[in-house]
C-alpha cells in the first residue's frame, strides 16, 4: 500500500518535470530566465566535473554541521536544565521568549562587523536560531515525562546528575530527536542565508553569484543541490540516531512541537 | 472551560536578559568597534528616525510581509482544500509538495530576482511562494484527517455538495489553517528581511545592511533589537487573532484536531 | 405492506491493495416497522459496511436494496445515521442546538426549525445544554447530541454503528434504555450494530449474526423477551441467558 503511494508520488514529480520541460521548449510561457530541466541537468554535470563545486558543498556542510553541533550541545544541556528545574525556568523563560523572535538573518550584519568574511560570521547567523528547536523540544520532552519516573529515580536513591543521565535524558530522547531534526534543516537554511548576505563562500554565495551573472541553469542547479543537501542531512541524522537509540523507533515519535 | 488565555511567562524571567544587557553596558568602558554598549543603540536608531527613514522602512516591511502572508494563507487554504479533498490528487502531488516544503526558503529569493526582476511584485511573490507550504500542507493534512467522517455525515443528512463544503469542510479546517499560519509567520518575516537585505529594496533589511556597510555597529544592533521587537509584536498579534477566531473550537489537545 | 428495508443477494466488493476484497456476500435482510434489529459480529465481519450499504453511503456491488420499495442509490430521506465516532461526527464549532439543526435548517423555517430542535433535545434530555459546545460535554452526552440530530429529521429508520462502544458501562446502560424509550415514543425502526452480544440481545427484537469475511447473515434470532426491558431483571432472566448462549454459539460457529 505504501509503495503504491511512492509510485504515484514519483509519478507526479515526473509529470511536473516533463511539463516544465515542455513549457520551456515550446516557448509557451516566456520567462526570460527559466531554464529547462534538461539544461539544469547539463549545467549540474559541468559543475560537478569542476573542483570548486565540491568545495562549495563542503563549506556549507561544514558551517551547517558546526553550527548545528554547537546549538545541539547548548540546547540539550540548557533544555534538560530548564526542563528539570522549575526555578531556572521561572527565571529565564521570559528572556528566551524575548530572544526567540529574532530572525537569524538579522544577525548577518552583526556577524559581518564582528568577524568579517569568515566561517565565524556564518556561525553567528546559524547558532541562535537553530538553538531554539532543540531547547524547546528538549524542555517539552522533559515536561511531558511521567511523574512516575521521578518517583522511580527517588526510590532507587539516584543522585540528581545520575538520574538525569540514566532516566530523564533517555526518556525524553524522542522529543530531543525531533528538536535535533528541526534544527538540522534550519542549520542548512541559515548557513545558506549567511552565505547569501554575508560570507562569500559556499552554496549560498554560489546561488547569488550565478544569479548576478545571469546564469539561470547553473543557479537552478545550485538550488536543487541545496534542497538535496537538506534532505540528505536529515536522512543521515536519522541513520545515526537509529544506531544510537534503537529502542526509540518502535514507539510513535512525539508530536513536532517547537515548529513555530 | 475557559480558552484563549494568554500565557505570559513570569516577568522575572527577563532577569538574565536585563542583567546581560546591563553587564554589557558597564563592561564597555572604552570604544568597542564591534560590540557597542546598549546605550549607543538607542541613539543610533533615534538618529535614523530623525532622518525620516525609520517609519517608512517599518511600514514597507510590515506591509509587504502582511500582504505576502495573507495571500499565502488564501492560496494555501484554497489549494489545500482542493488537494486534500481529492485523494488521487493528494497522492500524486505528495512528493512534489514535500520537496517544495523542504526547499530552503532563502534560495527562492535569487531565483525570483532573476526571473521577475527588482519589482515590488517580485517581493510579495517570493514571500507567498516561501510561506505557502506550511499552510498548504497543514490544510491538506487537516482535510484528510477529518474530511472522511464529515463527508459521511453530510451525505447521510443529504446535504448538497456546496453545503458540505461550506458548512462542514471549511470550518473543520480552520484550526489547521491557523496552525499553518503560525508556522509560516516567522518564515515570512525572515524572507521579507532577506529580500530587502539582498536587493537593497526599501525596508528594515535595507537599514540593517546600510548600518553594516557604514561600519555603524550601534545602528546594526539597534536595528536588530527593533526587528526583534517587531517579530515579537507580530507573533503576539497572530496569537491574539488565532484565539479570537478559535473561540468556538475545542482548546488544542482536547478534540482530535 | 412493504418492509421498511429489503435486502436481497447484496454483495460488496472493494479494491484493496492490489486486488479486490469481498466484504459482503449474499446478504438477505428484511426490516419491519418499529423493530429493533441488532447485528452482531466479530471485527472484520463487515458490519459497518453493511450499514453503509443500507444507508446509501456505499454502493453495493450486487443485489437489491430497497427502502420502502424504492431502490437505494443515495442516502434516502427518512433514514438517519448515528456514527460511532461522535467527536468526529459532530460539528465541534457549532453549539449543540445548531448541531441538531444540521439536517433540518435548510428545509424548515426559522421558528419551525427552532421548535424541532427543542423537541429533539427534549427527547434525549439535553434541553439545558442547547448553548454548549460538543467538546464541553461528556462522551455519553455527545452521543445523545448525535441522536438528537438524527431524530430531528423525524426518521423512520435509525442506522446506528456501534454507537455506545466507546462509552463506559453505566453510561451505556442508560443510553440503551433511552434508545428503547425513543423507539417507543417515535415508532422508528432501528438497525443497531454492536460487537457486544448482551447488548444485542437486550436491545433487539431480532438479532442477526454476521459472519465473515465475506460478511453474510449466518443466523437470525427472534428475541421474544417481554417488550419492557430492565437492565437487572431482564439480564438475569433464563430466556435472556438462553438467547445469549445461542447467539454466542452462532458466532463461534457451533450452531
Amino acid at each position: 500500500m505504501k509503495d503504491r503511494g511512492l509510485v504515484q508520488g514519483t509519478g507526479g514529480l515526473v509529470v511536473f518535470l516533463v511539463l516544465w520541460e515542455g513549457v520551456v521548449r515550446s516557448g509557451f510561457a516566456t520567462f526570460d530566465y527559466l531554464p529547462a530541466p534538461s539544461a539544469v541537468l547539463a549545467a549540474l554535470g559541468k559543475l560537478a566535473a569542476g573542483g570548486a563545486f565540491w568545495g562549495e558543498i563542503g563549506h556549507t556542510l561544514l558551517a551547517a554541521l558546526l553550527g548545528w553541533a554547537i546549538a545541539a550541545l547548548v540546547g540539550v544541556v540548557a533544555g534538560l536544565a530548564l526542563g528539570l528545574s522549575p526555578w531556572l525556568r521561572r527565571y529565564s523563560l521570559a528572556s528566551i521568549e524575548a530572544l526567540r523572535p529574532l530572525p537569524g538573518v538579522a544577525f548577518a550584519p552583526v556577524g559581518l562587523l564582528a568577524f568579517g568574511f569568515s566561517l565565524q560570521m556564518e556561525l553567528a547567523v546559524i547558532v541562535l536560531p537553530t538553538l531554539w528547536p532543540v531547547l524547546v523540544n528538549t524542555m517539552g520532552g522533559i515536561s511531558a515525562l511521567s511523574p512516575r519516573l521521578g518517583e522511580v529515580a527517588r526510590s532507587f536513591r539516584l543522585g540528581r546528575f545520575e538520574a538525569t543521565l540514566k532516566v530523564y535524558a533517555p526518556a525524553a530522547a524522542a522529543s530531543v530527536l525531533v528538536g535535533l531534526r528541526l534544527s538540522m534543516s534550519l542549520a542548512v537554511v541559515m548557513a545558506v542565508i549567511a552565505e547569501m548576505v554575508g560570507n562569500p563562500q559556499g552554496l549560498g554565495y554560489a546561488v547569488v553569484r550565478e544569479q548576478q551573472a545571469l546564469h539561470p541553469a547553473e543557479m537552478f542547479g545550485y538550488v536543487f543541490v541545496i534542497g538535496l543537501i537538506g534532505i540528505l542531512m536529515n536522512w543521515a541524522l536519522m541513520a545515526v540516531a537509529k544506531r544510537v537509540l534503537p529502542g526509540e523507533f518502535g514507539r510513535p515519535l512525539a508530536m513536532e512541537a517547537g515548529a513555530r | 472551560m475557559k480558552r484563549g488565555a494568554m500565557h505570559l511567562p513570569p516577568l522575572r524571567g527577563l532577569a538574565p536578559l536585563l542583567v546581560g544587557l546591563a553587564a554589557w553596558q558597564i563592561l564597555s568602558s572604552g570604544p568597542a568597534p564591534s560590540f557597542p554598549p546598549p546605550s549607543t543603540w538607542w541613539r543610533a536608531v533615534a538618529q535614523i528616525a530623525a532622518n525620516g527613514q525609520l517609519v517608512p522602512a517599518i511600514m514597507e516591511t510590515l506591509w509587504t510581509f502582511a500582504l505576502g502572508l495573507a495571500l499565502a494563507a488564501a492560496f494555501g487554504f484554497v489549494a489545500g482544500l482542493a488537494i486534500g479533498a481529492v485523494p488521487p490528487l493528494r497522492r500524486w502531488s505528495a512528493l512534489l509538495l514535500e520537496y517544495f516544503r523542504a526547499l530552503p526558503p532563502p534560495v527562492i529569493v535569487p531565483v525570483a530576482v532573476l526571473m521577475l526582476g527588482y519589482v515590488p511584485s517580485m517581493k510579495v511573490s517570493v514571500i507567498v511562494f516561501a510561506s505557502v507550504w506550511p499552510i498548504l500542507l497543514n490544510v491538506v493534512s487537516s482535510v484528510s484527517r477529518v474530511g472522511g467522517g464529515l463527508i459521511d455525515v453530510g451525505r447521510s443528512m443529504r446535504l448538497t455538495r456546496a453545503e458540505v463544503l461550506f458548512k462542514l469542510l471549511i470550518p473543520a479546517v480552520v484550526p489547521g489553517l491557523l496552525l499553518g499560519v503560525r508556522v509560516a509567520t516567522p518564515l515570512a518575516i525572515v524572507i521579507t528581511l532577506l529580500i530587502e537585505m539582498l536587493t537593497a529594496m526599501p525596508g528594515l533589511g535595507g537599514l540593517l545592511i546600510a548600518g553594516q556597510r557604514n561600519f555603524n555597529s550601534a545602528q546594526v544592533f539597534g536595528m536588530l533589537v527593533l526587528v526583534g521587537l517587531l517579530g515579537l509584536t507580530v507573533n503576539l498579534l497572530v496569537n491574539v487573532a488565532e484565539a479570537v477566531v478559535l473561540r468556538r473550537w475545542p482548546p488544542r489537545g482536547l478534540a482530535q484536531d | 405492506m412493504d418492509a421498511v428495508f429489503d435486502l436481497a443477494g447484496v454483495a460488496l466488493r472493494l479494491p484493496v491493495g492490489g486486488g479486490v476484497r469481498e466484504i459482503l456476500s449474499d446478504v438477505h435482510l428484511s426490516l419491519a416497522d418499529g423493530e429493533v434489529y441488532t447485528i452482531v459480529g466479530a471485527s472484520g465481519s463487515g458490519k459497518t459496511s453493511l450499514l453503509r450499504v443500507m444507508g446509501g453511503l456505499t454502493r453495493a456491488s450486487a443485489g437489491r436494496i430497497c427502502f420502502r420499495g424504492v431502490p437505494v442509490e443515495a442516502p434516502p430521506a427518512g433514514v438517519a445515521f448515528v456514527f460511532q465516532d461522535y467527536a468526529g461526527a459532530l460539528l465541534q464549532w457549532r453549539t449543540v442546538a445548531r448541531n441538531v439543526a444540521l439536517g433540518v435548517e435548510r428545509s424548515l423555517g426559522k421558528s419551525e426549525c427552532g421548535q424541532r430542535v427543542a423537541e429533539s433535545l427534549r427527547l434525549v434530555g439535553l434541553e439545558g445544554n442547547a448553548g454548549d459546545y460538543p467538546w464541553q460535554l461528556s462522551g455519553g452526552m455527545q452521543q445523545r447530541v448525535q441522536l438528537a440530530r438524527a431524530l430531528a429529521i423525524r426518521p423512520s429508520v435509525l442506522l446506528m454503528d456501534e454507537p455506545f462502544a466507546a462509552l463506559d458501562a453505566m453510561t451505556k446502560a442508560g443510553l440503551q434504555d433511552e434508545l428503547l424509550r425513543l423507539r417507543d415514543q417515535t415508532g422508528a425502526s432501528i438497525v443497531f450494530i454492536t460487537h457486544d452480544i448482551e447488548e444485542a440481545v437486550y436491545l433487539g427484537d431480532r438479532v442477526a449474526v454476521l459472519k465473515g469475511p465475506p460478511g453474510t447473515i449466518a443466523h437470525t434470532f427472534t428475541i421474544d423477551l417481554p417488550q419492557t426491558r430492565d437492565q437487572i431483571a431482564t439480564r438475569e432472566s433464563p430466556s435472556f441467558l438462553r438467547f445469549r448462549h445461542e447467539v454466542h454459539d452462532a458466532i463461534r460457529g457451533h450452531a
